[in-house]
């Protein structure tokens, strides 16, 4: 095994072969910079070009471009309090007020710092991982992964801080917008009203740029507080940022796990990993009272585990050929243009190419986050800029983003309307990270216990996997009703 | 003064000439034609990444090579509802010139030949440039007493559980053909694609599974060399005279027909196999198909068909897309009309397709 990763870190390391994974680094910073494109529409504008390439420089670009999409997606997030991508929303919670603060270069920095470690751990994850992925993933059957997506759900309470009855609700109405569409295992169509366009159900882009970018685009207008930052300054700390992620190491560590392993489970959705992790955060921490108004660790939890899942998504991706998201289902195609059929001989013949991807895994995540740390001063300087010039560039680039998902005009109509209904709700304190988690959780929920009734009947509630998941969620959904409380005693913050 | 001027007259012509000869080399090349210096977009009505788009894009850089005038070849998704989307538009919105072509697959066959709702296209209409045949494998699992096709009938009906996508898509292919044999088959429908369905027969949470050709041997025949799954039967493939022949990709295995015949020792017959007969064929044969309209220009239509016959005999297109191919060679010109004309346009029998849609109803629950 290690002389083959050796061989492999040869390959990798050829200059042609770093010169691709440089450039896929460089299309992946650019498309996480701009808010709504992330990984599937990366893999679109990469993939025409992967024909004919041999697989080892294919996927030094392909892989390049998906490491480092979720280190440069912060730059909007804490600049501009807008998701640069479907996996860096809770990074605003605390991202944002910080920059507010003038402090956006230490929060960036941090979150790169966070990016680069936790890119790393997922790297390492995948090498471990591939070792006994096969009894890994046969050990995850339908009611497993049940237990599992409710695991996500029932993250929703802690997110939701004093309020956990409007954050239930929001849930509720997350897994409502969820079910449109065709029904995951009878041919039914859900709340389509006859429109072609909604069969295949809201497309997740537009939902999380609905209620996370569009309000800030109008509370920037309303608000007529000029430029973001409100004192003229972005700060200097980028490296007091780094220095604090190697203080908080042992939450980057974790987070990063945490990442790691639901990238891991197909179907579970890594787009909700930063938000499960930032209230596990939340959760596990001492001294939280000042979350959600500018705690760099509320930074650096989210950042560690959206880099991670990365490494964890490829192990089902490649061996199993079974893809967690959008992205990697494309990457499946792009291996199979170059003549790699994904699957059990990613292990043994073709296990030089697992061992590169993972090399260059590591070092796009390296270059990446150096890259971001250098060119953070400068792209920074977009949090002071008047709010009248920004918005409408802001609105354009949010709207071919948001017209990006299925290039239909319903993208754009769906994208206003959620934008109205996002505003609502952040006025009115309700929480839009639980409306997201319930949305995407939906499908994989009504999915699995469908299958799980249909085939065990009600013998599957005492598997032992079943149980152990269980236990886990009457912990957490008990530690949120405490903390609840606690936080009532006190007045604190709602947040999401 | 005088010199500068003279500079820019000698560069201004030296300018004229050069342009000049490149309209001469230009208007010597005699093979200006329909396709030359135009772009053409292949349409492909799924999502990128999926098998369609993967074969589209392979395939549109060869076009490009072979078709005369060297247009280049662009690649469209518009996902969507099962591919009736992205039909719908083509067929709707896109001029009959040649320069807009489309790819279908299985899920624009059967959506059309369940009259899915919104379905606004006809394959009447349109002209077959190229064809790309598929093929899939029924498997079991080795935990339960099944050795040789006689077994079938003997083993505990509670242990048939066959997982899968949706009844409407392509598994309605192998449920169709479990009821051929009389199997009380459990269909255990939902998951996200054919990758999750077959580890939940690797976990087994499920006995049977079908795979198209290449996922079959990519992931299924080292379970078979484990002796953990058992091959059954393919689908088979189906001539231009309707007849169903072996799958080319495994002259070993038997089909269905074949099948069936080793377990009961009699020719299959009756109103199920003429359904299955009807959708396997649409479903497998010819599975992936790009068109042109009818109406498109008779000079674009033989350039189209010519560039896709010469791509056929390109040794390198077949070596190179093994995988993308599925191990099929594509089928182009006269022998593709036939298949097109006797498989997939004819109006459908409505005594067969009453029949699909109450086997549907009653058994999904559609």
């Amino acid at each position: 095994m290690i002389e083959v990763a050796m061989e492999a870190l040869r390959v990798v390391l050829d200059p042609s072969r770093i010169l691709y994974i440089f450039l896929g680094v460089a299309i992946g910073a650019f498309i996480g910079v701009i808010p709504g494109l992330g990984g599937t529409v990366g893999m679109a504008i990469v993939l025409p070009f992967v024909f004919g390439m041999d697989p080892f420089t294919g996927m030094a670009l392909l892989i390049g471009m998906i490491a480092v999409i979720h280190t440069a997606d912060t730059f909007p997030s804490v600049l501009l309090g807008i998701p640069g991508s479907a996996g860096s929303q809770a990074t605003i919670v605390d991202g944002y007020p910080l920059a507010k603060k003038g402090e956006a270069a230490r929060a960036l920095g941090a979150s790169f710092t966070a990016s680069l470690l936790g890119g790393l751990i997922g790297g390492i994850a995948l090498f471990l991982a591939i070792q006994i992925a096969r009894p890994l993933i046969l050990s995850f059957g339908s009611p497993e992964l049940l237990m599992l997506s409710l695991l996500g759900l029932s993250m929703v309470g802690v997110l939701t801080g004093k309020n956990p009855k409007l954050g239930i609700g929001a849930g509720l109405f997350g897994l409502l917008l969820g079910s449109v569409g065709a029904a995951p295992s009878v041919t039914e169509y859900r709340y389509s009203f006859d429109i072609l366009y909604l069969q295949s159900g809201i497309p997740l882009p537009i939902l999380a740029l609905g209620l996370f970018a569009f309000p800030v685009m109008v509370d920037l207008v309303a608000e007529k507080q000029g430029s973001i930052a409100k004192e003229a300054k972005i700060g200097s700390g980028i490296f007091k940022g780094v220095k604090e992620t190697f203080q908080h190491k042992f939450l980057v560590f974790r987070s990063a796990v945490l990442g790691a392993i639901i990238g891991f489970v197909p179907g579970l959705g890594g787009s909700v990993v930063d938000w499960i992790s930032y209230g596990l955060a939340k959760q596990t921490e001492k001294n939280t009272e000042n979350f959600g108004k500018g705690d760099i660790r509320g930074v650096i939890a989210p950042e560690s585990s959206n880099n991670a899942k990365e490494g964890g998504g490829l192990i089902p991706t490649l061996l199993f050929g079974i893809p967690g998201s959008g992205t990697t289902a494309m990457l499946l195609g792009g291996l199979t243009l170059m003549g790699v059929q994904a699957g059990p001989r990613m292990l043994d013949q073709d296990l030089d190419l697992t061992m590169s991807i993972i090399w260059t895994l590591i070092l796009a995540n390296i270059i990446g986050a150096i890259a971001c740390i250098f060119l953070a001063k400068y792209i920074s300087k977009v949090a002071l800029v008047q709010a009248e010039i920004l918005v409408p560039i802001l609105l354009v680039i949010l709207t071919i983003g948001a017209y990006q998902s299925t290039r239909h005009w319903g993208d754009i109509i769906l994208f206003f309307a959620i934008g109205i209904i996002g505003w609502f709700m952040s006025r009115l304190g309700w929480s839009r990270a639980a409306v997201l988690i319930g949305f995407v959780l939906a499908t994989p929920i009504e999915r699995y216990l469908w299958i799980s009734i249909s085939r065990y009947g009600s013998g599957w509630l005492t598997n032992p996997g079943v149980i152990i998941i269980g236990i886990l969620i009457t912990l957490i959904v008990i530690g949120s009703i405490v903390m609840a409380r606690r936080e009532k005693a006190k007045g604190g913050p709602t947040i999401g | 003064m005088k010199r500068l001027i003279l500079l820019l007259l000698v560069t201004l012509s030296s300018i004229l000439v050069l342009a000049a000869c490149g309209d001469n080399e230009a208007d010597a090349d005699s093979d200006e034609n329909y396709y030359s210096g135009e772009n053409i977009e292949t349409v492909i009505p799924y999502d990128a990444g999926g098998g369609s788009d993967v074969l589209g894009r392979y395939v549109a850089p060869f076009l490009s090579d072979h078709i005369a005038g060297n247009p280049s070849v662009q690649v469209t998704n518009i996902p969507g509802a099962g591919s009736v989307i992205g039909m719908n538009e083509y067929f709707g919105l896109r001029d009959a010139d040649g320069y807009s072509l489309i790819w279908s697959s299985g899920s624009t066959i059967t959506n059309h030949l369940l009259g899915t709702e919104g379905v606004n296209y006809e394959f009447s209409e349109l002209t077959p440039i190229l064809g790309v045949p598929a093929g899939g494998v029924v498997f079991i699992s080795a935990d339960i007493g099944y050795e040789e096709p006689a077994d079938i009938l003997n083993v505990d009906p509670a242990d048939l559980v066959y997982s899968g996508q949706s009844a409407t898509g392509l598994d309605l292919v192998p449920l169709m053909s479990f009821d051929v044999l009389g199997l009380d088959v459990q269909a255990l429908l939902g998951y996200e694609g054919s990758g999750p369905a077959r580890v939940a027969f690797e976990q087994g949470e499920s006995s049977l599974n079908y795979q198209t050709t290449a996922a079959y041997l990519s992931s299924v025949e080292p379970l078979v060399e484990n002796g953990e799954a058992i091959p059954l039967y393919s689908f088979g493939h189906f001539d231009s005279d309707g007849n169903i022949i072996r799958d080319p990709a495994f002259p070993d295995l038997p089909n269905l027909k074949e099948f069936y015949e080793e377990v009961y020792g009699k020719e299959p017959s009756g109103e199920i196999w003429d359904a299955f007969e009807v959708v396997a064929s649409r479903g497998f044969t010819i599975q992936k198909v790009l068109w042109t309209k009818n109406e498109t220009p008779e000079e674009a239509i033989r350039l189209l068909q010519e560039g896709a016959e010469n791509l056929a005999a390109d040794p390198s297109f077949v070596e190179d897309g093994e995988d993308v191919l599925g191990g099929y060679e594509p089928v182009v010109g006269q022998e593709l009309v036939d298949l097109i004309a006797s498989i997939i346009q004819p109006e459908l029998d409505p005594d067969i397709e009453a029949w699909i849609f109450d086997y549907l109803a009653e058994n999904f629950g559609e």
